[in-house]
């Protein structure tokens, strides 16, 4: 009887009570809508402990699988880490096998951005915005996404994504061939074209995309893959946005002077964040590179007992001992101990690259991404591959040892040949770009990366990594394993 | 009129008689007396009857009864009898006064088993119910509900997750998980509200649910286990836990206080290295790390050369045992627990008040606990008609919280809590340097030092039940309209002051954080009941209901204040300031009915239907059916059963239904605010981009459990061996989870319905009274569990690894195997993985031998225990009595990550100071070492499964209580009071186990640098129970 009562009632007022979110169909419909909802886009490409895309992931410029962890300190450039075990040890001794183990905080998980994008790019589109507004953001997202495929390309290789938004929400999603190398380097290229031609040179917000970043990065796919007719292109374009060399190489990572006319895009620090993820992007490298017992000048010594990346002595050596760019590495301090710390009981150099000049924790540096003198090289480098060591050529690599190094141009001999020169740029890419992510493209483009490694005492396997096995698992045979694992 | 006059003097000549007999009474034997319960408290209404005559009475409402023997009797005797409880018969002699106590019969088949809306008996149950009483478990230095239930009853796996004061304790029916918990009728949360303390790693709280009800109050708690809980459906799938409180019993007042004082001890803990230990393994196995970290031999190929060990062989020697950290944040804790109640009532009104103050100092230095709690329940019998229920349960609990435990993240040293430093800070290193000021070691605060910091919880509650109960056909039809409120509020006060060195930096940290919860019952029944000659009983009951839940919570979290303000105005931090809050509202309808029909008392059936509907589910499939039918068949009451005399109970029973689980998850899309912050012009704009993190989800519906529940029920010899059987299989089908999307999908992870399991398991309990005697008695309980649950289907995008199958045990684990250590010139067999090639390290297993270590030589092992057990003893002997009660497990393994203390790498980090499992590691100074030496690293070995270095059985028996009771008897005490009772007990008195870590059923998760739980604790409690 009650149960009748109320049985007439039962379906009103029986929505749920929705809290702290938004409504698919109230959102995103405004301009302000779609800039918050195209903002995403910048999600994996800052430097924090890492962020929430409903599952934990890593950043792109982060502390745990960030661009340099990954394409650094496997190189001969560093010498293995072995005090915190785990992925730090298994990187700084390019031994990559262990990233068939990994969980879903693996970078393989960025497919999911890639299609995240490509919806974006589609909502954009089908919205009423102005032509100018959708252009402005459809850029910034293909300039996430190319730049995300760019990584993983040097990750993986190819690896299965979505473009098509029609494919979204279909059993496509579950299809996961690799495209051929052809058509994933031509959807990055098409990302990066576009993304160029519509973001702006200087953005209001110093961190945002920018048009030299999407050159610079398309600049290095096409030297990658060798294309370096449309490498020399690209390089062209940039030399007209405005970009000079900064004289002073140490000024280029230290906070006073983080924005120059060189740094074309870094990870915009906030000084204050301590490190939680409603804060701004935060620096932590001092804290992971001096040693625990190196008394810094706000850092009272970092975390683990040698710095996590630590230089070869060779490779210091290999300076020209009067480049300034060495000095960022130190030779030898005063233990907190009191011990005198040098050659004789450091296993390398102690890297300073960006100076504890903020703080007892994290420091306010940027982290540059895409610095003018790398364009430079990597135009110097395109030159020689076509029209040989040209004298513009020469004179790019000796601009960037004059002006950050201080030091001579390179000898005859250096640029007697397009092989020698070949060399010469690549140790002078190393001179200058050390600890900045790109080594391990360079070493491979030169194809040196199994004989420089070796040479530097490590035993390397394939130079792209694994994909995870839970990837390969759910794929019911249509992902094949990165070769050579 | 002839007639009426007759049977006029027939009356008259009988009350002459009898006024006869009366008068000549003294000649004969009148015999008076008082009937106690086993409180000391006056019974009414209890019968007593001269054996073999129709002679007896009742006894008033003190308990009190006079009565007058036949005339020449031999040997007259007196039976007093009372439902649900023992009968006592006693020989009258040449007594004219007798006084008796009347103890609760505890496996009586009368015995009211609570059901859920409604009652019914042991004897006529159709389904597997499990019943503990309070009044049978030691009460001492009990804080919460849940500890009364370990070992207790069959089906219901209890452990101990925390010993800390008000520590979790894990409760699951037939392995489960948290079962509905319904108080009194009303729905309550089945975990603790713990606002957290902003961003900080420092964690220790881990409590449980119910922390604002005074075991004391509760009458009785019931499992359902089976279908039965389907009267329930709407989050039953877990079973329900139905715990009914206390009321007043119409007589006169009853005055009870208890009163406890306990003494809690730690049972022994994790053993740091002393000074000298420390500095002698240090250079032993630094001499290992040194040769294979250059190449040398044994570990590599060069001839050793230029070691310098750390400690000179002096400094050794006077090291001596240096400073003991865990003496200075461990210690010896207490617990003063006081009980008053009062209950009583007339015919119009009946109460029950009672009010509790707990206080518990902690064994780890800065943890404590105190309650005031209060309950009245009170009934107003408004005529013929209306009777009025309400019930009040307040409490405040005021928490200071542990720093034991482990961090939240992966900071390792510099995170660490007082108690992990303690066990993290050399023994070589004092407690203060020579300026006076707290010494300072590696990246670890000092442990005293850490101390200092402030974090403190308090917890309020409320819970308020009205419920109006109309008799509108007596004994036939009556209706119930029933409101139910819980209310609860906790707020978090934290503080890490400046001068504590914590995360590698002086630093003012503060945060401020609250939370509050609302569960609301609202809920109208009706019931029938009607005996249909001797043929047939009915009972139905139907109903509808309405539930919600809200919660909301807030904080604020602030850096860099003076150490002075503290939390008091956090406007004046000058650092960062973070804010939270969030909010939650779910609301679930429900319509139910059941009907229980007994035919000839012989065959029972039951009927449930509950319609249940959630509002986070689309209009389509907001509702959902949950049918179930039992059946019962007394075959004790068949003919062809009564010549059987020793048989007094035998009662097969079969139950089948669906019941569901409350969905988490919403089926509606949703765009979110990230909780990563994407900033430009360093730091200075910030921007939350909001990104859809759910798909609209019409098709989402609820999880669907089916459970077959076979079972006995036997009464044996006069009921003094009772018990019960079940068997069940549950499927779990359409399991409505938050799973793996496909691969290529933007949201990684949706609610979708997919994937079964399946349940199996038995289960028994056993009662027997093995002595009944006047003056000395013993009663044995026992109970085991035993249950598998293993997949029978996956998700879709979630297969299993490689080395597992589809239909494996859920709670297993993966592991290579090892066998030994890998010795010094021993020849390194092919399939050593690296990492694992150096002298030290562990051998792995090439289980399948093909001379290759991949995913077909792992194997696995069971993460839950094969059996659980419950043991109890129970004597009395005149007015002492002694229980024992035991539980236990056996099967079950984990990996005891306290044994990451023992690491020699641990200790070689120079970060940290290690237990002395380190001895046991394998060095060049140690060939016999059982575990791995200073050259291998776990976690620089790539593997796809875990290794077994760190798995060990949990398999335990404890020692749950010991307490002995006297019952004061004197003519002083008797005159004063009604009962008087003194006790001692000894809570956790021992443990048989091998396992080695801090205790077989406390967590301890891996964690960077080491994880160190809140000590087990054994407890002494002297208390007294009296009554007025």
């Amino acid at each position: 009887m009650s149960c009748g009562i109320l049985l007439g009632s039962c379906e009103d007022n029986f929505d749920p009570t929705i809290t702290g979110t938004l409504a698919p169909a109230n959102f995103p419909k405004t301009e302000a809508d779609f800039e918050l909802y195209t903002l995403q886009a910048y999600k994996p490409f800052g430097a924090k402990w890492g962020y929430a895309d409903v599952a934990w992931q890593n950043m792109f410029h982060g502390y745990e699988y960030g661009h340099v962890i990954m394409f650094d300190l496997p190189t001969d450039l560093f010498i293995p880490f072995t005090a915190w075990g785990g992925f730090f040890e298994f990187f700084s001794k390019a031994d990559f096998d262990f990233l068939k183990n990994q969980d879903k905080t693996s970078h393989f998980e960025k497919v999911r951005y890639v299609t995240r994008m490509t919806q974006i790019i589609a909502d954009i589109e089908a919205s009423s915005l102005e032509e100018e507004a959708k252009q402005r953001f459809i850029a910034e997202a293909r300039m996430g996404r190319g730049l995300t495929m760019y990584y993983l390309l040097h990750m993986y290789g190819p690896l299965p994504v979505i473009m098509d938004p029609a494919e979204i929400g279909t059993a496509a999603e579950s299809d996961l061939s690799r495209p051929n190398r052809e058509t994933f380097v031509g959807y990055i290229e098409d990302d990066l074209t576009y993304a160029a031609e519509h973001l702006a040179v200087s953005p209001e917000q110093y961190g945002r995309f920018n048009k030299g970043l999407a050159l610079g990065i398309l600049m290095r796919l096409h030297l990658n893959e060798k294309n370096w007719e449309s490498a020399k292109a690209a390089g062209r374009q940039l030399q007209g946005l405005g970009y000079s060399l900064y004289n002073d190489y140490a000024g280029l990572f230290r906070e006073i002077t983080e924005k120059n006319l060189e740094t074309i895009w870094a990870v915009s620090i906030d000084p204050a964040a301590t490190g939680n993820n409603l804060q701004g992007d935060f620096n932590a490298w001092p804290l992971y590179n001096l040693p625990s017992d190196f008394q810094g000048k706000n850092v009272n010594g970092g975390w683990p007992p040698m710095g996590v990346f630590t230089p070869s002595w060779e490779f210091y050596d290999s300076f020209d001992p009067a480049d300034k760019r060495r000095a960022l590495m130190v030779e030898s301090y005063l233990a907190k101990d009191g011990t005198q710390k040098d050659r004789s009981n450091m296993p390398g150099p102690v890297l300073a690259k960006y100076p504890d000049e903020s703080g007892p924790e994290f420091q306010g540096n940027d982290i540059p991404i895409l610095r003018f003198a790398d364009v430079l090289l990597m135009l110097a480098e395109a030159i020689n591959n076509t029209e040989g060591p040209t004298q513009e050529a020469i004179d790019l690599v000796n601009e960037v040892r004059s002006v950050h190094g201080g030091i001579a141009g390179l000898s005859e001999s250096e640029t007697a040949s397009p092989e020698a020169f070949n060399e010469a740029i690549l140790r002078e890419r190393a001179f200058d770009l050390y600890f900045e992510g790109v080594r391990k493209m360079d070493l491979v483009r030169h194809g040196k990366w199994e004989s420089a490694l070796q040479q530097a005492g490590k035993n390397p396997g394939p130079a792209l990594f694994p994909v995870p096995q839970y990837a390969i698992d759910v794929s019911d045979g249509t992902l094949s394993q990165t070769q050579g694992y | 009129m002839q007639n009426i006059l007759s049977t006029k003097a027939r009356y008259l000549a009988a009350f002459i008689l009898l006024f006869s007999a009366i008068v000549c009474g003294y000649a004969q034997s009148p015999v008076k007396g008082k009937v106690t319960d086993e409180n000391g408290q006056g019974m009414m209404g209890v019968a007593v009857k001269v054996k073999d005559t129709p002679t007896g009475t009742v006894t008033d409402l003190d308990g009190n009864y006079n009565l007058v023997l036949p005339q020449g009797m031999q040997n007259p005797t007196l039976i007093f009898s009372f439902l649900g409880y023992i009968t006592e018969e006693i020989v009258v002699g040449n007594q004219s006064q007798i006084n008796v106590a009347l103890y609760p019969d505890i496996e009586s088949l009368d015995e009211v088993i609570v059901v859920g809306y409604g009652t019914t008996t042991r004897k006529n149950i159709t389904t597997a119910v499990a019943k503990v009483d309070p009044q049978k478990v030691p009460a001492a230095a009990n804080q919460s509900v849940t500890e009364l239930l370990f070992g207790r009853a069959a089906g219901l796996q209890v452990n101990q997750q925390s010993s800390q004061p008000g520590g979790n304790i894990d409760i699951s029916v037939r392995g489960k998980g948290a079962p509905l918990i319904v108080i009194d009728g009303v729905v309550y949360p089945s975990n603790s509200l713990e606002p957290d303390n902003g961003g900080v790693e420092l964690q220790g709280v881990n409590r449980g649910p119910l922390a604002g009800l005074n075991p004391r109050d509760i009458e009785s708690i019931e499992i359902l286990k089976d279908a039965s809980a389907a009267i329930y459906g709407v989050a039953a799938a877990n079973g329900v836990m139905l715990i009914t409180t206390k009321k007043g019993k119409a007589g006169g007042m009853n005055i009870g206080y208890d009163a406890s004082r306990s003494l809690v001890s730690n049972m022994p803990y994790l053993e740091p290295l002393n000074a000298r230990d420390y500095m002698t393994y240090y250079n032993q196995l630094g001499l290992d790390k040194y040769l294979a970290d250059n190449g040398m031999k044994p570990f590599g190929t060069k001839d050793p050369a230029g070691y310098q060990p750390r400690f000179t062989e002096e400094e050794i020697s006077a090291a001596g045992e240096g400073t003991d950290w865990l003496d200075q944040v461990l210690r010896t804790g207490s617990i003063d627990n006081h009980n008053l109640s009062v209950s009583g009532g007339t015919d119009k009104t009946i109460y029950y008040f009672s009010g509790n103050y707990y206080n518990q100092k902690g064994t780890v230095a800065g943890s404590d606990m105190t309650r005031y709690s209060g309950r009245l329940n009170v009934s107003f019998m408004l005529n013929d008609i209306f009777t009025l229920n309400t019930s009040l349960n307040a409490n405040r609990n005021n928490y200071t919280n542990p720093q034991a435990g482990w961090q939240t993240g992966g900071a390792g040293t510099q995170g660490f809590n007082a108690l992990q430093a303690a066990l993290g800070y050399p023994s070589w290193v004092p407690t203060h340097d020579q300026n006076g000021e707290f010494s300072q070691f590696g990246l670890i605060g000092n442990p005293l030092s850490l101390l200092t910091i402030k974090d403190q919880t308090e917890a309020t509650g409320l819970i308020a039940n009205a419920s109006l109960d109309i008799d509108i056909i007596p004994n036939t039809l009556s209706g119930r309209i029933s409101f139910g409120n819980n209310n609860e509020y906790s707020v978090r006060d934290f503080y890490i002051p400046k001068t504590v060195f914590w995360g590698q930096i002086n630093r003012a940290r503060a945060s401020l954080a609250e939370a509050r919860r609302e569960n609301q019952t609202m809920e109208a029944t009706l019931t029938f009941d009607k005996k249909i000659k001797d043929f047939m009983r009915i009972n139905a009951v139907t109903g509808v209901g309405q539930y919600i839940d809200k919660y909301q919570g807030f904080g604020v979290e602030a850096f860099d204040i003076e150490d002075a303000i503290n939390t008091d105005a956090l406007e004046t931090a000058t650092g960062p300031k973070n804010i939270f809050s969030d909010r939650d509202i779910r609301k679930y309808r429900s319509f139910f009915i059941r009907s229980s029909f007994d035919v000839l008392d012989r065959y029972l059936v039951t009927l449930t239907l509950r319609r249940d509907g959630a509002d986070r589910f689309f209009p389509n499939n907001k509702y959902q059916n949950f049918p179930a039918v039992s059946v019962g068949w007394k075959l004790s009451n068949e003919g062809f059963m009564q010549g059987i005399d020793q048989l007094d109970m035998l009662k097969l029973r079969a139950s089948y239904g669906l019941t569901g689980e409350r969905p988490g998850d919403l089926a509606y899309g949703a765009f979110r605010g990230d909780n990563t912050a994407i900033t430009f012009n360093n730091g200075s704009v910030v921007y939350i981009p909001y990104s859809l993190v759910a798909f609209d989800n019409p098709n989402l519906q609820w999880p669907i459990t089916k459970t077959l529940d076979i079972g006995l029920d036997f009464g044996l010899f006069k009921n003094r061996i009772t018990g019960s059987f079940d068997w069940y299989r549950e499927n779990r089908e359409r399991l409505l989870v938050n799973t793996t999307t496909p691969q290529l999908s933007f949201i990684s992870s949706a609610p979708i319905n997919a994937g079964s399991q399946q349940r199996t398991g038995y289960e028994f309990s056993l009662n027997t009274v093995n002595i009944e005697k006047q003056n000395w008695g013993w009663n044995s309980t026992f109970n085991f569990t035993h249950y598998d649950n293993r997949w029978t289907e996956r998700y879709p995008n979630d297969p299993p690894p490689q080395y597992g199958r589809i239909n494996d045990p859920l709670g297993i684990i993966y592991v290579y195997r090892t066998n030994g250590i890998l010795q010094q010139d021993q020849e390194v067999p092919v399939w050593q993985p690296e990492g694992a090639r150096v002298p030290g390290s562990p051998l792995f297993v090439d289980r399948n031998g093909d001379e290759e270590l991949d995913y077909r030589d792992v194997t696995s092992f069971s993460g839950v225990p094969k059996a659980i057990i419950g043991l109890g003893n129970e004597f009395r002997y005149k007015n002492f009595d002694l229980n024992v009660f035991f539980y236990g497990q056996y099967g079950a393994w984990g990996y005891d990550y306290t044994t990451q203390w023992g690491d020699p790498i641990a200790l070689l980090s120079n970060l940290q100071n290690v237990t002395v499992q380190v001895k046991e590691a394998w060095s060049t100074s140690n060939p016999t070492g059982t575990r791995p030496g200073a050259a291998f690293n776990e976690s620089a070995v790539a593997l796809d499964a875990g290794i077994d270095t760190r798995l060990a059985r949990r398999d335990f028996l404890r020692c749950r209580n010991i307490t002995l009771g006297y019952n004061v008897k004197t003519p002083f005490t008797d005159k004063l009071l009604d009962n008087l009772r003194l006790y001692v007990d000894v809570q956790n008195a021992f443990i048989l186990t091998g396992f080695k870590g801090v205790d077989p059923e406390i967590q301890a998760a891996a964690i960077k640098g080491g994880p160190a739980p809140y000590p087990m604790a054994r407890t002494f409690s002297l208390g007294l129970n009296a009554n007025f």
